[in-house]
């Protein structure tokens, strides 16, 4: 099977949005994740204060 | 975990049964006494109980003892980083942060109060707290294991019948509830509450048995959102400081844990906490994930929307379903749950 030129760059066009795309998933759920710890961090925080402070 | 094995305390620190028992019996002996008798000394049914023990115990006692303190009424940021932080100049002595009584009980087990509290003070509670907290520390006592006579109950002649009603009645009550207000928290750890299932007490989570005292403590206080934990307690886990706090009136418990959220509910301030069912705006299953729970993603959007109620909020719930706020009044959550 032969491929035009177009047909490849085509192929590689959205072979690489698909990568960028799956980049762009992990680095929002790392960033979730980080945020997620952080809030989980700041009420530990909130919690260990007694309630007359 | 390893330094938790490898530190100061080792398995005798942790409550043996005897120091349980002994700690038990004087939480229950004090109960009823007039505040201002307590601060007059160590009760006689207390130093009964305490002088009873060996020296080892003793000193298990008095951890157990300033543990507590130091939480309740120390440095909470030192208890958090097990005592990095601390500065001699700000040290104050023990004598300053015990309450009358724990003061009286200390000096009683051969503590010296004058002493300042040090880093390794705040340290070792710390990890004390970590070893104890979650663990149930609470246990029956008897009215026939009242030291005097005198002290008894009137219906002490009714013996054991007496026993099986008081302890049917502890299995019941005693710390099988607890409470615990939060205030002025983000919008980022409100949507963190309401996604995770499950919420991490922490290392030592300040609770009282008392829903007046987290309800007030949860009082919206202008910047960011309230909530309060309504937390089943049936191991009867925690660390019960109610006798030896500063704070007495608090009914503060010390837990460690974790709350599985059972339903969340969303409500205002001004409506009755206890009545969780009757006026909630919105009812969601703690559990559900918050791609299932319709409910769970309305009320992360409220959040968005911000902590007092306004035309989006109630454009989001719609009239019918917002009847219940009104603008201008504070969103309220309730987690209720259990802890495990």
């Amino acid at each position: 099977m032969k491929l035009t030129k177009t047909q490849i760059k085509q192929i590689i066009k959205e072979e690489l949005e698909q990568v960028m795309n799956e980049v762009e998933l992990e680095e929002q759920e790392a960033l979730r994740e980080e945020s997620d710890a952080a809030a989980k961090q700041e009420l530990i925080d909130a919690m260990s204060v007694p309630m007359t402070k | 975990m390893r330094s938790l094995q490898e530190g100061p305390f080792d398995s005798e620190s942790e409550m043996n049964p005897i120091v349980r028992k002994a700690f038990a019996k004087v939480n229950r002996f004090m109960q009823g006494i007039d505040p201002r008798a307590k601060d007059e000394g160590v009760p006689d049914a207390v130093y009964e109980v305490l002088t009873k023990l060996n020296d080892k115990e003793k000193k298990a006692f008095l951890k157990v003892i300033k543990s507590l303190t130091l939480l309740t009424s120390g440095n909470v940021e030192l208890i958090r980083g097990y005592g990095k932080g601390w500065e001699p100049h700000k040290s104050g002595r023990w004598k300053s942060v015990f309450s009358n009584v724990s003061g009286s009980v200390a000096t009683l087990l051969g503590f010296d109060i004058n002493l300042k509290v040090t880093a390794e003070d705040y340290k070792q509670a710390s990890m004390h707290l970590d070893q104890i907290a979650n663990r149930s520390n609470i246990e029956f006592v008897g009215r026939s294991e009242y030291p005097y006579a005198s002290t008894k109950p009137g219906d002490i002649e009714s013996g054991k019948r007496g026993d099986k009603r008081d302890k049917a009645r502890h299995d019941a009550a005693e710390i099988s509830f607890l409470f615990r207000g939060l205030h002025k928290l983000p919008a980022s750890v409100m949507s963190y509450m309401l996604t995770t299932g499950n919420i991490e007490l922490g290392r030592a989570c300040s609770s009282s048995t008392d829903l007046k005292i987290a309800m007030d403590y949860a009082y919206p206080k202008g910047v960011g959102f309230s909530a309060l934990f309504i937390m089943k307690n049936p191991k009867k886990i925690g660390l019960d400081a109610r006798q030896f706090s500063k704070f007495e009136n608090e009914s503060e418990v010390i837990v460690r844990g974790t709350l599985e959220v059972d339903k969340i509910y969303l409500k205002s301030y001004s409506s009755k906490a206890g009545s969780t069912d009757a006026d909630s705006v919105l009812e969601a299953d703690g559990q559900e994930s918050i791609f299932d729970s319709a409910e769970k993603n309305k009320m992360i959007k409220l959040v968005k929307m911000g902590g007092r109620v306004n035309d989006y909020h109630i454009d989001e719930l719609g009239q019918f379903a917002a009847r219940k706020l009104l603008k201008g009044q504070d969103l309220f959550f309730v987690f209720k749950g259990t802890i495990k």
